[in-house]
């Protein structure tokens, strides 16, 4: 049964993503909907947003998952992804202010809450759980935000977030697998799935970009799930990068803010379309300007170092896994 | 090696989030103020919150020095 379920939900992830995603193109550059590829010559256009094959994938291999498992645990992921869509598509739509996003996605947090698919324990390499039984219903208030955002701000390059994505959410299903939460496991698997397809079409050179309708949908099913399968932390460590770049971009500017709405560039783009980390002291420091700390690069060879850092901190976090059994 | 810092810095986060465990099960989990358990709870989330700050702190200081000493070349 687990197996047949396992095999449904990633076959059908995986093909909705990959089938529908041609399609979406095609209607995206008909009807206009394009947006400037800022580190491409000849003012190239992508379309966007692409969240709607990847939400439309996730939510029939969920809905094929559930009606295996009828559990609330694969209900409250997926009722929390398609909300994050939701706030997501409006701001590809639409722009909204800093604040919106963030605000908006505690909302997707909510059905975690009202379906009560969270213990209040906290698991921990060496040092066993910390139970937190009223703070952790905050915590769940936050996580759901946080996650959309992070994923959200790695979302700088062509492919990256896709492949960021698939990267991470390995040893989320590695770590359920191992600690026998099975359904939470397969329920993870359209992440992983969606995130490979959606790669093909979004890798250097974009065909499609995921906008903010994919990434928080993402984004907010990869916090979904480390909540509800109970491996918070594991997901923290999984997701250092963006983490990373997320909290050097709100330790440089010090608020709440789009990237758009940021006066000064942290990277440069030179005449052969190599990017460059700007030397201004006042430039925001992200991920991307301390990758090329050490001279330009091409588009792809960053993106190719980012997966680096996306794969060792998968590495780290399934380390992290592994001790939690440990006990000193 | 072009990426070694920020490999460093993602080992030095995942130290943190271990000592931090450590501070908060081993050590301040149990604190129990004899003034009642409003007052423990209390003390316990102002050290929380007290070791996060701290934590950003010490990540803020060692991406200001990196920063100063790769990405600045003029003021």
């Amino acid at each position: 049964m687990s197996f047949a379920s396992a095999v449904t939900a990633s076959a059908i992830a995986f093909l909705v993503t990959y089938l529908l995603t041609p399609l979406l193109i095609k209607y995206l550059n008909k009807h206009g909907m394009v947006v400037k590829d800022y580190n491409k010559p000849n003012d190239k256009q992508v379309p966007r947003p692409g969240g709607t094959s990847i939400i439309v994938a996730i939510v029939a291999a969920e809905l094929a998952l559930f009606a295996f498992t009828i559990s609330s645990g694969v209900l409250a992921i997926l009722i929390c992804t398609v909300i994050a869509f939701f706030i997501g598509y409006i701001d590809d739509r639409r722009v909204m202010p800093g604040y919106f996003k963030p605000l908006a996605l505690i909302v997707a947090a909510i059905p975690i809450v009202l379906l009560g698919t969270y213990d209040y324990y906290l698991d921990f390499p060496f040092f066993g759980s910390a139970k937190i039984p009223l703070l952790y219903i905050a915590l769940i208030l936050v996580t759901i935000p946080v996650m959309g955002n992070t994923v959200n701000s790695i979302d700088v390059l062509n492919g990256v977030v896709s492949g960021f994505i698939a990267i991470a959410s390995v040893p989320l299903i590695i770590t359920l697998f191992l600690q026998n939460k099975i359904d939470i496991a397969i329920a993870a698997l359209p992440l992983l799935l969606s995130a490979l397809a959606f790669y093909k079409y979004h890798r250097y050179p974009s065909r499609i970009f995921p906008g903010d309708s994919g990434t928080l949908a993402w984004g907010a099913m990869y916090g979904a799930i480390a909540i509800v399968g109970g491996v918070e932390v594991v997901a923290t460590i999984a997701l250092l990068p963006a983490i990373i770049n997320s909290f050097l971009f709100l330790a440089s500017v010090k608020r709440i803010t789009e990237h758009r709405e940021v006066k000064v560039r942290p990277t440069v783009l030179l005449d052969d379309y190599r990017i460059m980390a700007s030397m201004e002291k006042s430039a925001p420091v992200t991920l991307l300007r301390l990758v090329l700390a050490h001279g330009p690069m091409r588009e792809d060879e960053i993106a190719r170092s980012i997966f680096k850092l996306a794969a060792f901190s998968a590495g780290m976090a399934i380390l992290t896994a592994i001790l939690i059994g440990v006990k000193i | 090696m072009r990426l070694g810092f920020l490999f460093g810095f993602i080992v030095i986060m995942w130290a943190l989030i271990i000592l931090g465990a450590f501070i908060l099960v081993r050590i301040v989990a149990p604190i129990q103020l004899a003034t009642g358990d409003i007052a423990s709870s209390a003390l316990k989330a102002a050290i929380g919150v007290s070791m996060a700050v701290a934590w950003v702190w010490i990540l803020v200081l060692l991406k200001n020095a990196y920063v100063r000493r790769r990405l600045t070349a003029k003021g």
